[in-house]
C-alpha cells in the first residue's frame, strides 16, 4: 500500500483475524495503523494484494455498495470525527438513521447506547460541551450504534490522558468480551493482562506477530449462544456496573480517594 | 426518512440566508421572465387568431358610388366559389361606426356625415391562398376606389409572434442556464463547506443517495419559492397593466386573465423550478462524490 511516490505506508502485511478476537495493533506515529484502518473500511484500496472481511473480497465492492460494508464494522477515531452542530444523541442517532432505523429504535437505543458509554442525562450537550473522554465515548457509542461484527479503535487513546485512556480500553475490552472482534491501533502501553488478545508490531510499514495471550478458541463466541443486540448492551450496562463497584471497592481497599476521570473540555475538534 | 432531510435543507437554508436569497432571487427573475414570455407568446397566438377571423379584404367604393351599386357588387362578390362571407357597409353604417368611434369628440362629429364617407365590403375567403384572387376581382369590380388587403396586417403579426417565441426562448433558456450554474455553483460552496461532516457520514455508512438528498430537497426548495415568487410578480404586473391595455388592445378579447390560466401557469412553473432546483443540486453533489 502507497500512498503515490515513495515509501510504502504499508509492505507485505499480512494476517487474517478470527470473529470474537481482540487485536492490538502497536507501532509509532507513521507506522502504518491508520492506514490499516482505511483499508479496512475501503478508504483506500491497496496498490497489490487483497483486503477481505467476512469471505468478500473488499476490492469487488462496488462504490455504491460500499456503504453496506461500512455499516458493519464500527470505527472509532482519535480525532473522535463527531459532528459539531449536532448535539450527542443526533451524533449517535446519524449512524443509526443512515442505516434506516426508524424513531422508536433510534430513542430507545440512543438511550441504551448512552447509558453503556456511562453518559446518561449529557444527550442534549454538544461535543464542544464535553471533555475529551468523554467524546471520545460518545464516538464508541456511535460506532457501536448498528451493533457492528468488527470495530476498529484508531488510537482511540491518542488524545487522551492515561487515567481516561485506561477507562476507554476497560470499555473496549467489555464489547470485545460479549463477542464483537475489536482491532486497536494504539503507540501507547496498556494492561491487557486480563484480556485475551493478539499483539502485532507495525514499524516503518511491516507487520510482526510480537504476542498473543491465550488461544483463538477461548475468545471465540460461540456463534448459537452469541446475545442479541439488546442483550449485548444490558450485558456489557451489567458489566461496567460491576467493574465499577470493584474498581471502588479496591479503591476503598487502598483508602485512597480517586475521583471518576474529569479532564477540562476538549479543545481539539 | 425524508422529513429528516427536508428539516436539514431547511436547517443548510436558514444556516447561509445570503446564499439561498441569491439563489431564489436568480432564480426568480428567470422564472417572471419566463411567465412573462409565456403570456406574451399566448397572447400574441390570441391577437393573430383574432384578426385571422376579421374580414380579410376590404374594398372601399368612392363616394359616389350608390348603394344599390353596392348591392350589385355584393351579389356579384357572393356567387364567387372561394368566398366565405361578404358583409356590406353602407355610407350610413360607416357613418354610425365613425360616431362610436369618435362620440367623445363633438368637434369631428359635426364635421362629417354620411355623404362623405365610402360604403365598403369585407370579404372573407374559405382560404387564405385564395385572397390574391378576391383581391384582383374586387378591384375590377366598377366604383372600386381602394382594396385594403388585411393578410399585410396577418403576416405582420405572424412575423413578429414569430420573432417574439424565438427571442423568448433564446432569453429565457440563457436565463434558466445562468440560474442552473448558480445554483450548481452555490450547492457546490455548500457542499465544500460541509466536505469534513460528508466524509464522516461515508465513514458511518452513509450512502451516496443520502448525502445528496439533503441538497436535492434545498434545491427544490429554491426553485419552487422562485416559481412562486416570480408568478407573483408577474400577475400582480399583469393587475396592475390590465386597464391600460384594456384600451390598447380595443376589441381583442385578451384581457381580463383568466385566474384559471395564471394558476395553470403556476403549476407548470412549480414543476419546472423543482426539476431545475433539484437537478443542478443533484448534479452538483454528483461531481463532489464522484470527485471525492
Amino acid at each position: 500500500m502507497n500512498y503515490g511516490v515513495g515509501e510504502s505506508a504499508l509492505d507485505d502485511v499480512s494476517f487474517s483475524v478470527e470473529p470474537g478476537e481482540f487485536i492490538l495493533i502497536r507501532g509509532k506515529s507513521g507506522a502504518g495503523k491508520t492506514t490499516l484502518a482505511r483499508l479496512l473500511v475501503k478508504e483506500v484500496t491497496p496498490a497489490s494484494g487483497t483486503v477481505e472481511f467476512d469471505g468478500q473480497d473488499l476490492s469487488h465492492i462496488k462504490k455504491s455498495k460500499l456503504h453496506m460494508l461500512r455499516r458493519q464494522i464500527g470505527t472509532i477515531y482519535q480525532d473522535y470525527k463527531l459532528l459539531g452542530e449536532l448535539t450527542i444523541s443526533e451524533n449517535i442517532a446519524l449512524a443509526l438513521h443512515i442505516a434506516g432505523k426508524n424513531k422508536e429504535e433510534i430513542e430507545t437505543r440512543i438511550h441504551d447506547l448512552l447509558q453503556l458509554v456511562q453518559l446518561p442525562n449529557k444527550e442534549h450537550l454538544f461535543p464542544t460541551q464535553l471533555s475529551g473522554g468523554e467524546i471520545q465515548r460518545v464516538s464508541i457509542a456511535r460506532a457501536l450504534a448498528n451493533a457492528p461484527e468488527v470495530l476498529f479503535a484508531d488510537e482511540p487513546t491518542g488524545n487522551l490522558d492515561k487515567e481516561t485512556g485506561n477507562h476507554i480500553i476497560q470499555i473496549l475490552k467489555k464489547i470485545n468480551s460479549l463477542g464483537t472482534t475489536v482491532l486497536m491501533s494504539t503507540h501507547e502501553d496498556f494492561d491487557f493482562t486480563d484480556h485475551p488478545y493478539r499483539q502485532f508490531k507495525l514499524e516503518n510499514g511491516k507487520l510482526t506477530i510480537t504476542e498473543s495471550k491465550s488461544s483463538k478458541a477461548s475468545t471465540k463466541i460461540n456463534e448459537a449462544a452469541k446475545p442479541t443486540e439488546t442483550e449485548k448492551t444490558e450485558k456489557i450496562e451489567e458489566a461496567e456496573e460491576k467493574a465499577k463497584e470493584e474498581q471502588t471497592t479496591s479503591k476503598i481497599a487502598e483508602s485512597a480517594k480517586i475521583e471518576e476521570p474529569t479532564e477540562e473540555p476538549s479543545k481539539k475538534k | 426518512m425524508m422529513t429528516h432531510h427536508t428539516l436539514d435543507a431547511f436547517r443548510a437554508i436558514r444556516r447561509s440566508p445570503y446564499q439561498s436569497l441569491a439563489a431564489i432571487l436568480t432564480l426568480t427573475q428567470t422564472f417572471f421572465l419566463a411567465y412573462v414570455f409565456v403570456i406574451l407568446m399566448i397572447g400574441s397566438e390570441v391577437v393573430l387568431r383574432y384578426f385571422e377571423t376579421q374580414p380579410q379584404i376590404s374594398a372601399f367604393f368612392k363616394p359616389d358610388v350608390t348603394d344599390e351599386k353596392v348591392a350589385d357588387a355584393q351579389n356579384q362578390i357572393q356567387q364567387k366559389e372561394y368566398v366565405k362571407s361578404v358583409k356590406r357597409v353602407t355610407k350610413q353604417d360607416a357613418l354610425s361606426t365613425y360616431r362610436e368611434d369618435n362620440k367623445n369628440d363633438p368637434l369631428l362629429l359635426q364635421l362629417v356625415t354620411a355623404d362623405i364617407l365610402p360604403a365598403s365590403l369585407e370579404v372573407s375567403a374559405k382560404d387564405i391562398q385564395s385572397l390574391p384572387q378576391l383581391e384582383h376581382d374586387l378591384k375590377a369590380l366598377p366604383g372600386i376606389d381602394e382594396v385594403v388587403f388585411q393578410k399585410n396586417v396577418t403576416d405582420t403579426l405572424a412575423k413578429w409572434t414569430h420573432n417574439l417565441r424565438s427571442g423568448g426562448i433564446f432569453l429565457v433558456s440563457l436565463m434558466a442556464l445562468t440560474s442552473v450554474i448558480q445554483m450548481m455553483v452555490m450547492t457546490s460552496m455548500k457542499i465544500s463547506a460541509k466536505r469534513g461532516a460528508i466524509k464522516t457520514m461515508q465513514l458511518i455508512g452513509a450512502s451516496r443517495w443520502y448525502i445528496k438528498s439533503p441538497f436535492i430537497l434545498e434545491g427544490s426548495i429554491y426553485g419552487i419559492s422562485a416559481a412562486v415568487l416570480g408568478w407573483l410578480a408577474t400577475y400582480v404586473s399583469i393587475l396592475y397593466l390590465t386597464p391600460w391595455l384594456l384600451g390598447f388592445l380595443g376589441d381583442i378579447p385578451l384581457l381580463p386573465v383568466s385566474p384559471l390560466f395564471m394558476f395553470a401557469l403556476l403549476g407548470g412553473g412549480t414543476i419546472v423550478g423543482i426539476t431545475i432546483g433539484a437537478f443542478s443540486s443533484l448534479f452538483a453533489a454528483q461531481h463532489f462524490l464522484h470527485k471525492d
